[in-house]
């Protein structure tokens, strides 16, 4: 009996080893997947165009405004030199004696030398029926060539001009003042020694031009070349809403060509366009005086700057898009030696102001919305994913503010480029945020941005777009920025998406 | 992602490790077997038991045995997942929980008859078989369920690994040699066999190594796999058996198997390699180039899978109508054959009604493998035995614990 009981036993066992088991079906279930979308810096120094914001030494950002105070060419001196004598009698074989004053008696300028670019002299005989010959020699007025200035008698009975383009008014070396031009007629004629051979009558009724004057030119205004002298400043991220400048101060660099003291003058004015406002102050030093330009010199001109504060800060506050320089102008005021200097009709001043301002701010209520937003390209099999599969999804960000000030930022998201915070149809996804400055949050800050269903499909486009808009405090204390490479607000983001995986996927 | 799994499953599935030449009758007493091998399957397992009173045939197909088991899921939890329409949190944690040792392996084996005869003192055999292995990391099937988390993953050959291998043999043995030692000393019986072996497809992973990170500093990924295959190729090994009675129904018995054991592949041997890098990645710049790929195919020179020796102890015991038996095998190296780790077998056959022997036996489990346990029954008859069985992995009887199932049948016409 025992054997059969064994036997019963195995078959007992075989079924207790019949195991149902389940057809093959697989289940669904939800997998999160974490897709790293973006990491972005972005650097204070990205705000530097190197055209009006500008990295100083200490890396605080500053803007830098430049213009330009050259003046034009001097020019030619222009003299007017008022000459008329006679008629006076010629004696026959005897020379006559006379002069003229070079001055300029209507503008007070006085010659010491001159090179004449243009210019003449007249003169004229009369009654001279028996003279046979006339010569004036001048002295103070000499050829090209260094010799004294003759005119000798053509025999016409009219005037007779004789060009000075060329001739030269007094001694290169001398630096002492021409006080007058003398000359001596002597004429010829068949009559005895002394008899009066007839009349002479000498003139300048007409400008005498130098191209080279030495001299003094006392109140020569000299203009400014104002066509070059506009800034229009380009704010980047239109920054000039948000802030107020703390200080600022002007540079004036000058290089004066020229051999005589000036007295330069002249407004600064700005204007900001979007709010209209305005401002002129004058451009003078810090005491209140008109900045003195010294004489220097053709080849060796003087180098001066000025460094003018007051006003500057008002000026800069309204924040201009446009400051120019008004009623400029320099005036002579003195020479190298005494009141006598020396100018070429080449020489000039020229010069820059530079307006600048360190980026030490109050801040004022203003969004930055950035100028390009971030493109993600989603493959088409996570498009599909999400599209078919997407349960629920959040947006986590790391930022790392490495600013002294917070921020409030707003993230959008849309699957087109244009996306506009006003326009609520050009984004999907809107989150805002603060972001705390980094002596409150030394390291990352996570922000956890939860998105539903709806939103998520937006991830469901081949491209999607994110687009940053940052509101920094306005704690009402002045900041100063600085724009290394370690001032910067870092914004990493992470796509958290719970997907639904069954049969097909 | 499914289809993933899927593959990866099955990729898994397909593989598995060498334990030596099993047959199919072995499978019944959980490879403890050595000392219970006759005729044809005798060349096997110790050629020393190939005696004239003993000559079968054996025919194609009828001998074979085959097993898939894995380390670490049952058959409980292979009916819950499917069973369920959705998997929670929860199922997902089990799941995860249940594999060992920081990877899913799977390893199967078949092998079946071509052909076997044994006349007198030798005899000649056939057979084909198929070995694979598989083994992939608990860290892609926690991506594959829960999804990637800000972590850094790593994946090396020792959890993610893959090979199989497929040939045949024509083995030729001799046996029943008796040792000279005179009266003394228990007599002691010796046999060998040699096979040629004819190799039809190798794979085998020889370099994997790759890493994963996602997280807010991008995604950042590597992964570097070598594939080296074989077609056609040729070898050998030898065998060596002893057996001893020192004792009225206790046999003992040794051999050593896979002497000089390879096959060299050298027909069609190449590599496959694929390499994928990326550095970083965000998807805000995925339209840039921002990752390298190469996948290409090398011809590689002729390469040999060595068979490293294996020493195998059995004592037998016959106490009728009951047997024991004890098997130890231990292999001397490390291979795709097999870890280098002993492995101790125990059977029994209870024969309580004469033509219906019942065979039964276990081997106890390793890190690889979780224990086995058989369970078959025959049929003896004038004209030879038949009969078939089961094993089960990790579990005593077949049932919802077990991680692996195994068959075999066995069929000898007796001469």
């Amino acid at each position: 009996m025992r054997p059969y009981i064994i036997f019963f036993l195995f078959v007992f066992l075989l079924a207790v080893a019949a195991c149902q088991v389940e057809t093959p079906h697989l289940p669904s279930w939800d997998v999160t997947l974490n897709v790293p979308l973006l990491n972005e810096k972005y650097l204070l120094s990205d705000l530097v165009d190197n055209e009006n914001i500008f990295i100083g030494d200490d890396n605080v950002l500053y803007i830098k405004n430049s213009g330009d105070l050259s003046t034009p060419s001097f020019g030619e001196v222009v003299f007017d030199t008022n000459v008329d004598l006679g008629p006076l009698p010629i004696p026959s074989g005897v020379a006559l004696q006379g002069s003229f004053s070079p001055d300029d008696q209507t503008q007070g300028y006085q010659i010491s030398y001159g090179e004449i670019a243009s210019g003449s002299i007249r003169t004229r005989i009369t009654n001279g029926q028996d003279l046979t010959a006339l010569s004036i020699t001048f002295d103070g007025l000499y050829t090209a060539a260094g010799a004294p200035f003759v005119i000798n008698w053509n025999h016409n009975s009219g005037w007779q001009n004789t060009s000075l383009v060329g001739a030269k008014m007094g001694v290169e070396t001398s630096n002492v003042l021409l006080d007058e031009i003398s000359f001596s007629a002597l004429g010829t004629s068949s009559q005895p020694n002394g008899t009066v051979v007839g009349n002479i009558e000498v003139q300048i009724d007409s400008h005498i031009s130098f191209n080279k004057f030495k001299g003094i030119l006392e109140n020569y205004i000299l203009p400014s070349n104002e066509s070059a002298q506009n800034i229009d400043i380009d704010y980047p991220y239109d920054i000039e809403q948000a802030i107020e400048l703390q200080q600022a101060d002007m540079a004036i660099d000058l290089s004066n060509h020229i051999g005589f003291n000036c007295v330069f003058s002249g407004d600064l004015f700005a204007r900001n366009n979007i709010t209209g406002d305005s401002i002129s102050i004058p451009i003078v030093d810090d005491n209140g005086n008109n900045l003195l330009v010294t004489a220097g010199s053709t080849a060796v001109p003087s180098q001066q700057q000025f460094i003018i504060s007051n006003g500057i800060t008002d000026l800069l506050q309204i924040m201009p898009h446009h400051i120019e320089v008004r009623n400029s102008s320099f005036r002579i005021t003195g020479g190298t030696v005494g009141n006598i200097g020396m100018v070429t009709s080449s020489d000039n001043i020229s010069g820059t102001y530079n307006v600048t301002a360190p980026f030490e701010f109050e801040l004022h209520p203003h969004t930055f919305l950035l100028n390009d937003p971030i493109e993600l390209e989603i493959s088409q099999e996570n498009r599909d994913r999400i599209t078919q599969y997407g349960v629920d999804a959040s947006l986590a960000l790391q930022v790392l503010n490495m600013l002294p000030i917070g921020a409030n930022a707003t993230v959008y998201v849309g699957s087109s480029p244009d996306i506009a915070p006003a326009d609520t149809t050009s984004y999907v996804i809107k989150r805002e945020y603060h972001i705390l400055p980094i002596g409150q949050a030394p390291g990352f800050q996570n922000v956890s941005l939860s998105l539903n269903e709806e939103e998520l499909q937006v991830f469901s486009s081949p491209m999607v777009y994110v687009q940053m808009e940052f509101s920094f405090d306005s704690g009402g204390a002045p900041v100063t920025i600085t724009a290394s490479l370690s001032d910067y607000v870092q914004i990493r983001g992470m796509l958290s998406a719970k997907v639904h995986i069954e049969e097909g996927n | 992602m499914k289809k993933l799994l899927l593959l990866l499953c099955l990729a898994v599935l397909a593989a598995g490790s060498l334990l030596g030449f099993t047959t199919g009758k072995s499978i019944l007493f959980s490879d403890s077997f050595m000392l219970r091998a006759q005729g044809c399957e005798a060349i096997y397992w110790n050629p020393a038991l190939i005696n004239p009173d003993y000559s079968d045939i054996l025919l194609p197909g009828i001998n074979t045995s085959f097993y898939v088991a894995n380390n670490s899921l049952d058959l409980d939890t292979y009916n819950y997942v499917m069973s369920h329409d959705f998997l929670d949190q929860e199922d997902k944690d089990n799941l995860l929980a249940k594999i060992r040792d920081g990877h899913l392996s799977v390893d199967s084996e078949a092998n079946t008859s071509i052909f076997g005869l044994t006349i007198g003192n030798v005899g000649l055999a056939s057979s084909l078989h198929f070995y694979g292995r598989g083994s992939l990391s608990k860290d892609y099937l926690e991506l594959l369920l829960n999804g990637n988390v800000d972590s850094l993953y790593v994946f090396t050959k020792k959890d993610n690994d893959l090979s199989s291998l497929t040939f045949g043999d024509i083995t030729f043995g001799m046996g029943d040699i008796t040792l000279p030692l005179g009266d003394r000393i228990p007599k002691i019986k010796v046999g060998f066999s040699t096979s040629l072996l004819v190799g039809i497809y190798d794979t085998k992973i020889s370099k994997f190594d790759g890493f994963l990170s996602s997280g807010f500093d991008g995604m950042t990924l590597s992964q570097d796999i070598i594939v080296d295959t074989g077609i056609v190729g040729g070898g050998f090994k030898g065998m060596l058996g002893a057996v001893s009675e020192p004792m009225k129904d206790l046999s003992v018995g040794l051999t050593l198997d896979n002497l000089f054991g390879f096959i060299n592949w050298g027909l069609n041997t190449e590599a496959i390699h694929f390499n994928v890098t990326a550095d970083s990645l965000y998807a805000a710049n995925i339209e840039e180039d921002f990752y390298t790929e190469t996948h290409e195919w090398v011809d590689i020179d002729n390469y040999t899978t060595k068979l490293p020796p294996e020493l195998r102890l059995a004592g037998l015991y016959r106490l009728k109508p009951v047997s024991v038996s004890a098997d130890w095998v231990y292999p001397f190296d490390s291979s795709v054959i097999a870890p280098q780790k002993g492995r101790l077998s125990l059977g029994a056959e209870v024969n309580l009604l004469k033509y219906f022997p019942i065979h039964m036996g276990m081997t106890f489990g390793n890190q690889e493998l979780p224990a086995k346990f058989s369970l078959g029954m025959g049929i003896k008859t004038s004209y030879g035995d038949i009969g078939l069985g089961y094993q089960s992995f990790g579990s005593i009887i077949p049932g919802y614990t077990s991680k692996g199932i195994s068959l075999g049948t066995y069929f000898n016409f007796w001469m």
